[in-house]
């Protein structure tokens, strides 16, 4: 019993401190999910270690700088087998993020809330003494305290393995705005995580049934994250270059066409092949059209944060309601 | 007068989302502290509601509940309850299931009482593998170790043999005298309370049928037998005849005339089910069960 007893609380928290001691029961009950949470982490990082090791291991095969294991600048570009793969592998780490966002999110949704809504052991929590708002609170805080820190580390670790495969220009799946790349490379992974959390929780408490919720939490989130990703590009403003200019560095290429002398804008896509032209020569297409200057947008490199920011802003601002409702419906059904 | 430990006004509920209409309705009553008290009906009668609507879970449809003078809400530390199902953690342990209790009950967890009633449970036994009566042990341990001042039971003693029934009321009853614990139980087999209640309600089509101590509601009824006539003044709860005899169990309404009929103190069980039978009987709550009237409701708050 003297093990038991050493765990018990030696201060006793006041009336108002009341989330710790829902939360380190909510530890002890989840804690094999805990440790396979870890276990992903750690995963993620030794596979992003694992390649930028592969990388530097096979550069001595490399006779360029860039990568190229021929001679270097004679036209033709071939990589190692390691860098290809890790660019590879690479490329779908902003996927991945998302996917264990919505990993998360299910969880929450299912085992966490929904399962215990479901079987009646929420009832165990609320005779001994934790409001229902305790009881929910510690749900979301716990874990939007762990996926924050756990994001955090795996968005670091991939900002370091993908900024080593930057130094060369051959690159071509790993630019910043690939929708592959984009959400594990800022704080927008965090972002995607807590809402995760969020809708999980809602749909929890409003379905109170594990499966259906789990669904559900799934649903919403993909929905939300196809949405946000297919418009990604008009959260910021983009930049207009003329006459074939282009910004330097890694830019986003939004938009190009030619303008006419009123300032419309021409567009080969939806006015010369959208409009039943058999496709010819472009520029002369859209010349027929009225166009005398070329056009183009782009969101150049230094969009990233702007970009990032305003989308995990608009994640917070959701999941932020997303947490007043569930509190809510908590409240509405218990009081 | 002392405070109540429970204290109903109107209290009413519907669920929703089950199409079944009211389950409680229109409930006024006052459980004062203290006492020990069996609340019974048939299945399906409310009890269960009117349990969790003290407890906290449900909010009311209408009418409200106060709990040892506080929105049952407030009063979450000083309530216990164990509901039916006995919900408790499947993947923990019994010693970490206690080391919980522990954990959300900060300032009032009491282990030696929690361990005391938790007796030879096996302390490293997954909850998910205990059987029913273990369970049951194990909820009441929870229950009583964070000392409470109200205990609510639904259905404590269904799953258990009746050695432990005898063994775990005994403690129960132990720890209820030494902390003047009120407790209220509900079942629906009254032999499980009977002698170890001090006070009652019955709860039947949503109702409070009768309410207030044991005796007093015993000692208000008669079991009248005689010949078949009208028993005025007195109420008839229930009236049978079997040829020229009739038997009437009847609320007295001043002293029974003896010269005509030959009067008994019906037993708690008769009574109960003479009820039962005869929904129509007017509900009886004594002074100590009827609740404060709106009007004199300045206690509160």
């Amino acid at each position: 019993m003297s093990a038991l007893d050493l765990r018990a609380p030696a201060v006793p928290t006041g009336p108002g401190t009341g989330l710790r001691g829902p939360v380190r029961v909510l530890l002890r009950q989840h804690r094999r999910s805990l440790w396979t949470a870890g276990a992903l982490l750690v995963l993620g990082i030794g596979i992003v270690v694992g390649l930028r090791i592969w990388v530097s291991a096979a550069a001595s095969a490399e006779l360029c700088p860039d990568g190229d294991t021929t001679a270097c600048g004679d036209g033709s570009y071939l990589p190692t087998q390691a860098r290809s793969a890790t660019e590879a592998y690479l490329s779908g780490g902003g996927t991945v993020v998302l996917l264990l966002a919505g990993l998360i999110g299910v969880f929450v949704a299912g085992p966490l809330i929904a399962r215990e809504l479901e079987s009646g052991t929420f009832r165990l929590a609320w005779t001994q003494s934790v409001t229902p708002a305790q009881w929910l609170a510690a749900r979301l805080a716990l874990p939007a305290a762990l996926v924050t820190a756990g994001v955090t580390v795996l968005v670091l670790v991939y900002r370091w393995g993908w900024s080593g495969m930057r130094s060369t220009s051959a690159v071509y799946e790993l630019g910043w705005y690939q929708s592959g790349v984009n959400p594990a490379l800022g704080p927008v992974a965090i972002g995607y995580a807590l809402l995760a959390v969020a809708v999980g929780a809602l749909s929890a408490v409003v379905v109170r049934r594990t499966v259906p919720a789990m669904g559900a939490t799934a649903l919403v989130l993909a929905v939300v994250t196809l949405g946000i990703g297919k418009r990604r590009y008009e959260l910021w403003p983009t930049v207009r270059f003329l006459d074939g200019n282009r910004p330097s560095g890694d830019a986003w290429h939004i938009e190009s066409g030619m303008l006419t002398a009123s300032g419309k804008e021409i567009s080969y896509w939806t006015d010369c092949v959208g409009a039943g032209t058999v496709p010819e020569d472009p520029a002369a297409c859209m010349r027929k059209l009225g166009g005398i200057t070329d056009f183009a947008d782009y969101h150049p490199a230094s969009h990233f944060w702007p970009l990032q920011l305003v989308e995990t802003g608009i994640l917070l601002v959701l999941a932020a309601l997303a947490v007043a409702l569930a509190f809510r419906v908590l409240r509405r059904r218990h009081g | 007068m002392t405070g109540a430990a429970i204290e109903a006004t109107g209290l009413g509920m519907k669920y929703r989302s089950r199409g079944r209409g009211w389950a409680l309705r229109d409930c006024s009553f006052r459980l004062p502290a203290g006492r020990v008290c069996a609340l019974v009906g048939p299945n399906g009668a409310g009890k269960s509601t009117l349990l969790a609507l003290a407890a906290g879970f449900l909010r009311p449809s209408e009418g409200a509940v106060r709990v040892l003078g506080e929105a049952p809400g407030e009063a979450r530390a000083r309530v216990a309850f164990v509901a039916q199902d006995k919900p408790l953690y499947p993947q923990l342990t019994v010693a970490a299931t206690l080391w919980a209790g522990a954990e959300l009950n900060p300032e009032t967890w009491d282990q030696d009482t929690a361990e005391r009633i938790a007796g030879e449970l096996p302390r490293d036994a997954a909850v998910r593998d205990l059987s029913g009566g273990q369970r049951t042990r194990l909820a009441l341990a929870l229950a009583l170790g964070k000392r409470p001042e109200l205990l609510l039971l639904d259905e404590p003693m269904a799953d258990l043999d009746p050695l432990a029934r005898h063994q775990l009321m005994g403690a129960l009853m132990a720890e209820a005298a030494e902390h003047s614990t009120t407790i209220v139980m509900s079942s629906h087999i009254l032999t499980e309370l009977e002698g170890a209640c001090d006070y009652l309600l019955l709860v039947d089509g949503g109702r409070v049928r009768l309410g207030g101590e044991t005796e007093d509601i015993v000692a208000a009824h008669t079991l009248l037998t005689g010949p078949v006539r009208d028993t005025a003044p007195h109420t008839v709860v229930e009236s049978r005849t079997a040829g020229r005899l009739q038997t009437a169990l009847v609320r007295r309404q001043g002293p029974v005339d003896t010269t005509v009929w030959e009067a008994a103190e019906p037993s708690l069980e008769e009574l109960l089910l003479a009820h039962l039978r005869s929904p129509e009987a007017p509900a009886l709550l004594t002074p100590s069960a009827a609740a404060v009237e709106a009007g004199r409701e300045v206690v509160a708050v």
